[in-house]
């Protein structure tokens, strides 16, 4: 069997982008069920703030109320094992590798999300009584989020046989798209509380997304040719890598000018690994110097971290520190809308990678060395390059939204299913996509990268973190969650 | 006349087959020129005959942890030209 892309369907039960779609899709319905009054997903399990020695639960249920939570977790063991073992036998992965690295993944990622619930951790300043605890560092959730991180790096780059092991099943961006379909159940609910807002933030992110890659892109190619004399091939990769969206750009663009694979290949190494310093700088720098601009800064993420997830990551961690904070400031910042603005615009920035692999292909085959033979690049090309899986955060979205327009009796039902599936699942999703982020990345890769790693890394201090901001604050100034869900109504 | 190819890549060169065409070579102008004179050595093609390339890169021209960022390398079409038969150009010299 072929494994290349000739017709429009091929790679549908082949690719990890199809099968973010399909597994988010099953559960996505399983939660839309409720609205016949149908619970097939109150098996799932979630973390509970709980105190050493002090009141709490460590593990709950989220639907089925009469059952124990640790029966929950074996349930939620078992679905997910059938969910992403499908996909892998139809990815051919090396399923007794990946059963086992599976299962171990699963585990830990289960007891550093509930470590990360931890009263001590967890526990915003007004819930310390609670809790019985005198202190606390009030991260709200964002703690698991960092845990998972930090402990995935520490494996990656001291307990490197672990980590081999691990990798087998910790494919971050399989994750993360599977997560962002949870999102488009999200953006559904709040399109049912608050439909002017939603679409107003992702107009603002589109145009945002949109000034970024006219603004970006151009300069950063002039400044690896021109400052850092890097080859042609080389700049392109490398400004699409660093200026759009980090490894997906990075490979559309090897492909669009023809390189070498081992290009790409070698940029996105960098990529990853430069990533996990954003996630792990730029959040808590937003959140200490501009904490009344929680919408800016979370627009300003999407433009600036790359990989969707390394970008969901740190939209996870800035919400969960700007929505503590604001609870210790008395202000309401609930509901996750930080987050929604750094991935609605790394979405847009998604969707456009593959018109702009097309446009430039046709410059660069045309105008710089494709050669005489080239023929007209096909259109089917965009398609190829279309990330499958914001087909099915859109099927969410606008099935709720289809809800809250033509059937608003049953809202409160939708919304029963749409909780648990956008609420728990989609933080189980992101605990494994963050754990797997930190165990695929060796710093020892960026050895020899030598000027690409200079380039890289001037060029986002210099220009790119400060424009992404400067475009974001142009377009989102001024909103933040209080006046999103006011202005909702 | 319209033929299929598919693309790989391994050990720093580029392999197409297909259509009874099986060469390599380090960048894809010179591997265009191969694919020209295999179609000639086919006998399935007359010099100079036009022939529109499709070809498909396969996927795992990518390391398998790039898998989940991207589902596609690229595909691209050539527009080919049979190139004479060794023999014939050897007439006409």
């Amino acid at each position: 069997m072929s494994d290349s892309n000739r017709r429009w369907y091929d790679g549908m039960v082949s690719t990890e982008d199809w099968w973010s779609v399909w597994l988010g899709l099953a559960l996505f319905a399983a939660g839309f069920a409720s609205i016949w009054g149908w619970d097939l997903v109150g098996w799932m399990v979630e973390p509970g703030t709980w105190a050493i020695g002090g009141p709490g639960h460590w593990l709950k249920m989220t639907g089925y109320a009469d059952w124990p939570p640790l029966a929950g977790l074996v349930v939620t063991y078992l679905v997910f094992t059938v969910l992403v073992g499908l996909g892998a036998a139809a990815m051919r992965f090396d399923l007794r590798r990946f059963f086992a690295a599976w299962t171990a993944l699963f585990a830990l990622t289960w007891v550093l999300w509930i470590v990360g619930h931890e009263a001590h951790f967890a526990a915003t300043v007004n819930k310390f009584d609670q809790y019985g605890i005198g202190w606390g560092l009030s991260f709200g959730g964002g703690f698991s989020y960092i845990l998972a991180v930090v402990v995935g790096l520490v494996l990656a780059n001291f307990c490197k046989p672990v980590a081999r092991f691990l990798r087998e099943a910790a494919r971050p961006e399989w994750f993360i798209k599977v997560a962002i379909v949870f999102m488009g159940v999200k953006i559904g609910l709040k399109s049912m509380q608050a439909a002017s807002s939603v679409f107003e933030l992702a107009l603002a992110s589109a145009a945002a997304a949109f000034v970024v890659y006219l603004l970006i892109w151009p300069v950063m190619y002039w400044a690896g040719r021109r400052l850092f004399k890097l080859p042609r091939d080389a700049a392109a990769v490398l400004s699409s890598g660093i200026s759009i969206c980090g490894v997906s750009a990075a490979i559309a663009t090897g492909g669009a000018i023809r390189a070498r694979p081992t290009l790409p290949a070698a940029v996105a190494m960098l990529i990853v690994v430069f990533a996990v310093f954003e996630l792990l700088i730029l959040p808590g720098f937003y959140a200490a110097f501009f904490p009344h601009e929680p919408i800016v800064n979370g627009a300003a993420l999407g433009m600036t971290v790359k990989t969707d997830g390394a970008d969901a990551a740190a939209g996870g961690i800035l919400n969960q520190l700007m929505v503590a904070d604001a609870a210790n400031r008395g202000l309401d910042w609930s509901g996750g809308w930080i987050l929604n603005a750094a991935i609605m615009t790394k979405l847009w920035i998604d969707i456009f990678i593959g018109v702009w692999a097309f446009i430039l292909a046709v410059l660069w085959t045309r105008h710089v060395e494709g050669g005489a033979r080239e023929a007209a690049v096909s259109k089917s090309e965009i398609w190829f390059r279309f990330p499958k899986f914001i087909l099915a955060y859109i099927v969410a979205w606008f099935a709720y939204l289809a809800i809250a327009t033509l059937a608003p009796a049953l809202i409160g039902a939708a919304s029963q299913g749409a909780e648990i599936v956008e609420g728990a699942m989609r933080h189980f999703f992101f605990m494994l996509t963050f754990v797997s982020l930190g165990l695929i990345t060796d710093f020892s890769k960026l050895r020899g990268m030598g000027r690409l790693a200079v380039f890289y890394g001037a060029g986002l201090i210099v220009f790119i973190a400060p424009l992404a901001y400067a475009v974001a604050w142009l377009f989102h100034h001024g909103m933040t969650p209080a006046a999103l869900r006011v202005a909702g109504g | 006349m319209r033929i299929a190819i598919e693309l790989d890549y391994n050990g720093g060169r580029w392999h197409a087959t297909g259509n009874g065409v099986r060469v390599s070579a380090p960048d894809l102008a010179g591997l265009d020129r191969r694919i020209e004179a295999a179609l000639a050595e086919s006998g399935d093609f007359h010099a100079g005959d036009q022939v529109l390339a499709a070809m498909t890169v396969r996927r795992v021209v990518l390391p398998s942890w790039l898998a989940q960022y991207a589902g596609h390398y690229f595909n691209r079409r050539a527009r080919l030209t049979v190139a004479p038969q060794p023999e014939r150009r050897g007439n006409k010299g």
